[in-house]
């Protein structure tokens, strides 16, 4: 692909986003008009409707204009990141969000990469020593990490390593680079072991599945190195399953770490994310479930780029060259 | 008539939102492992230990003479933001390291000095405080009756998630620099314990008005009087806070104060177990925190809150009283107090929880009046034979529905009801889906507890509240209207004599005993957690009112 068109490709993307989010403004925005009960009682939040607190509320969110003007209005400020007062904290949505993103996003990267590491590296070792010992071995392993999930791994790991041999935090997020590289280990690791062990065992299939095609064979025939067999031929193309799996997962650690969050204390996204449905904190919602769209555009770009940088011969967009 | 109603409105709103936050933490917690050694089985007046001893070091003045350089406090949930008119969750039980109320609530439930040296009541309706001298903000400015001014209408305006609790004031005034007085709307026994609770707490003006909308968030924060001032709030991690070398009680024994959230119990527990952190001072799951912890860490005190069963009087069949008098027979309170993990501190029988009259006479006095209402032991006899006189003899099926964290305690119930023909299936609801079922035309048969308390009676009319009809509103489950019982309530708040009061509480009692739309269940327990230090006189409920690190004393 050349550089044009992996920019349309870019492109594109980028305009499908801006509709999906239009499309999903419109739907969370309604939300609160569908939820059980007036408006107003979505933004009360548990306080007593006193008559001049609704008036307050109605003032603030417009709720005596028409839907569409209300919608406008509510869109002109989301699109300055302006999402209103979440309903439980009486605290700026954004500020709220803005204070658990770093954590977040520092764990789902953190999560991400020891996912990697362990899954690629071990799958690929365990195909080049197919049903021997260490092959075996390192199946086994992810068989029982496979079927541990996050919140047992993490209480486990937290039993072990911070309560019998008190060598990483017990809880809480860390400030600065290291220090929350040393808080986060424990919570990365948990989110990371059980989807590494699904990698691996990924990896290791596809790695053989290459590894027995006639053009490794040719190659190692013309007199190529195994080292560069491996690494030209066999690791790239064995690696393009593994990049489709790997897209979605940034944004799911993103997300989806509420009960490693919960174990380790960490307040991020995904215990913000449960707290809100189950408060039914309306503001927070709309903004939560933009910001969580968003990011799955995005690391799904980003996996498709991944793609193409491994293979160049990968088209998106038709017939462009 | 409405400024009442719209009182305990506000109030059954706050204590749902309470329950809701204890059974949402309670829920996470809820596959913590169950200890066996009953270690959060103390009741209250177990004799020697520092969580029944009270306070006697003068207002202000630390318990223990020990200096402590770095405390960590670990507290379930989040501290969002320090503002008494909006936190919520944990923040209320830090909050008050820094805030101070005028007044101060001792274990009997009398009130003493703290902010404020004297307090009168010129008239039914006029209440006169005169603030200590000396005291000073944590810039350096001295307290006056204008900041107290300026708090508590802060704290009752509209939007204040405290409003209600200030709907019986008229007008507020700072009469000179040391004196405030409040004017009621009408005569109100139970505001007598309002300057003393935490959500009367007092704050600088001048600070307040310039950060006016950011006003206690975590940027700005706010500035008050009490011996640690607020360093930094982080509302996804916990809060900082140092010691106040102005303080006028004198230089607090505590350098630097460390608050750290936790999203659930067992996270809580083992950073305890780790030693990350020196003092939970709430748990809501005691047994499973102290197995997690590694045992001997909680102390648990009776509270005036009381867990109690709600019978929905405008179905059938528990529209006849007789059906409601053998289930309050058949209910064992033993075996439920087992089976609350710690939480229940003991068995309640009455709609009142006693301690709420403990001020309105002496304790002779309090249990004559006592000994008049009913109070349906468990019996199977008896409850087969009120079942015997219903309307459905052979027993019937029904649901009770209840929130996750319930389950345990339902799943009991049920096998008791069970004994005398009453089949109940217990039916168990996300919260949000709960409290929605309990403002539905059709009542649930469900159970919860109350949370927190005045010291005044009156503050368990919230489950009897009506409108000005007489229809049940609000958090009247049981969807109970006695015209006698509504009368005796609102008589309650306008005597003055505290005598008078505990004959119209037991009249009441009476009556709501014959009437059985409640049957309490169990004493609500506090409890806290420390492997280091002990917590003086947190057996009065009223701890968290106070910068209660003042009591903490070496174990």
């Amino acid at each position: 692909m050349t550089g044009r068109a992996i920019l349309l490709m870019i492109g594109k993307r980028l305009v499908a986003l801006v509709v999906l989010v239009a499309i999903l403004s419109f739907l969370v925005f309604s939300l609160v008009h569908i939820a059980p009960g007036t408006a107003v009682d979505a933004y009360l939040g548990g306080k007593p409707a006193t008559p001049e607190l609704v008036q307050l509320l109605t003032e603030r969110y417009h709720l005596d204009e028409p839907f569409f003007t209300q919608y406008w209005l509510w869109l002109k400020d989301a699109l300055v990141f302006d999402f209103g007062e979440s309903t439980l904290t009486t605290l700026p949505v954004t500020d709220e969000i803005g204070i658990r993103l770093g954590p977040s996003a520092f764990l789902a990267v953190y999560a991400y990469v020891l996912t990697m590491i362990l899954g690629v590296v071990p799958g690929i070792i365990a195909a080049l020593r197919q049903r021997k010992l260490l092959d075996r071995g390192l199946v086994a392993g992810a068989v029982v990490a496979l079927s541990t999930p996050p919140f047992v791994m993490g209480i486990l790991l937290l039993y072990l390593f911070a309560v019998l041999v008190p060598i990483f935090p017990a809880a809480g997020r860390g400030e600065g680079f290291f220090d929350q590289l040393w808080h986060l280990t424990l919570p990365a690791l948990a989110l990371a072991l059980c989807v590494a062990a699904f990698l691996l065992r990924h990896t290791r299939a596809s790695m053989i599945n290459v590894l027995d095609q006639d053009y490794i064979m040719f190659a190692r025939a013309r007199g190529l190195s195994w080292g560069h067999v491996l690494v030209r031929y066999a690791f790239r193309n064995a690696l393009i399953p593994v990049v489709t799996v790997s897209g979605a997962l940034l944004a799911f650690f993103f997300a989806g770490a509420v009960f490693v969050e919960a174990t380790f204390s960490l307040g991020g996204i995904g215990e913000l994310l449960v707290q809100s449905a189950q408060t039914s904190d309306m503001p927070m919602i709309q903004a939560l479930a933009i910001l969580i769209a968003v990011l799955i555009v995005l690391s799904n770009l980003l996996a498709d780029l991944a793609y193409v940088a491994i293979d160049p011969r990968i088209r998106f967009e038709g017939r462009s060259a | 008539m409405s400024e009442t109603t719209r009182t305990r409105h506000g109030r059954g709103a706050r204590i749902v939102s309470c329950l809701l936050t204890t059974a949402l933490l309670a829920a996470c917690a809820g596959n913590g492992p169950a200890g066996e050694d009953g270690a959060g089985d103390g009741a209250a007046g177990g004799g020697e230990r520092p969580a029944d001893t009270a306070r006697t070091v003068d207002p202000g003045q630390p318990v223990s003479d020990e200096h402590i350089d770095q405390l960590t406090v670990g507290i379930p949930g989040k501290v969002t933001l320090v503002d008494p008119a909006d936190n919520m969750e944990a923040g209320l039980n830090v909050n008050q390291l820094g805030l101070e109320p005028l007044l101060r609530i001792d274990p009997e439930g009398q009130l003493q000095p703290w902010l404020a040296t004297e307090w009168e009541q010129v008239s039914d309706t006029v209440y006169e405080y005169t603030l200590r001298d000396g005291v000073t903000f944590w810039d350096g400015t001295e307290l006056t009756a204008e900041d107290v001014k300026y708090s508590w209408d802060h704290l009752r305006a509209p939007e204040s998630r405290r409003a209600t609790y200030f709907a019986a004031v008229d007008t507020i005034e700072a009469v000179d620099a040391g004196t405030v007085r409040v004017t009621l709307k009408q005569p109100d026994a139970s505001w007598q314990y309002t300057p003393a609770m935490w959500y009367s707490v007092i704050f600088q003006k001048t600070f307040a008005e310039q950060a006016g909308d950011a006003f206690g968030q975590p940027g700005t924060l706010l500035v008050a009087t009490g011996p640690w001032k607020f360093d930094s709030v982080n509302p996804a991690s916990g809060m900082e806070l140092s010691a106040y070398e102005g303080y006028w009680g004198g230089e607090p024994p505590i350098d630097r104060i460390s608050v750290k959230s936790f999203a659930d119990d067992n996270s809580m527990a083992l950073a305890l177990r780790a030693g990350e952190i020196d003092i939970a001072p709430v748990v809501s799951g005691p047994t499973g925190f102290d197995a997690a912890a590694g045992g001997n860490t909680v102390t648990t005190v009776q509270t005036c809150g009381t867990a109690r069963m709600s019978l929905p009087t405008r179905r059938a069949p528990w529209d006849d009283v007789h059906v409601r008098r053998a289930v309050a027979h058949a209910i064992n309170r033993d075996d439920i107090v087992a089976a609350a993990q710690g939480a229940a501190a003991g068995p309640a029988v009455y709609a009142i929880a006693p301690q709420l009259l403990q001020t309105l006479g002496t304790e002779a006095e309090v249990q004559a009046a006592l000994e008049e209402v009913e109070t349906y032991p468990y019996d199977l006899e008896a409850a087969e034979a009120e079942l015997a006189q219903s309307s459905v003899p052979d027993g019937f099926s029904f649901d009770l529905t209840v929130p996750p964290a319930s389950a345990a305690i339902a799943e009991v119930i049920a096998a008791q009801l069970g004994e005398i023909g009453i089949d109940i299936a217990v039916e168990v609801l996300p919260d949000t889906a709960w409290y929605a079922s309990l403002r539905e035309d059709d009542r649930p048969f469900t159970f919860s507890a109350t949370g927190a308390c005045t010291p005044d009676p009156d503050w368990d009319s919230l489950f009897f509240d009506t409108d000005a009809s007489g229809e049940p509103i609000g958090l009247n489950m049981a969807q109970y209207s006695s015209p006698e019982v509504t009368a005796l309530w609102a008589e309650g708040l306008l005597e003055q004599d505290p005598a008078q009061r505990l004959r119209i509480y037991t009249d009441l009692q009476k009556q709501v005993a014959e009437d059985v739309p409640y049957i309490s269940l169990f004493a609500e327990g506090t409890t806290y957690a420390s492997t280091t230090y002990d917590l003086v006189e947190y057996n009065s409920y009223f701890w968290m009112n106070l910068p209660w690190a003042l009591n903490l004393v070496p174990k």
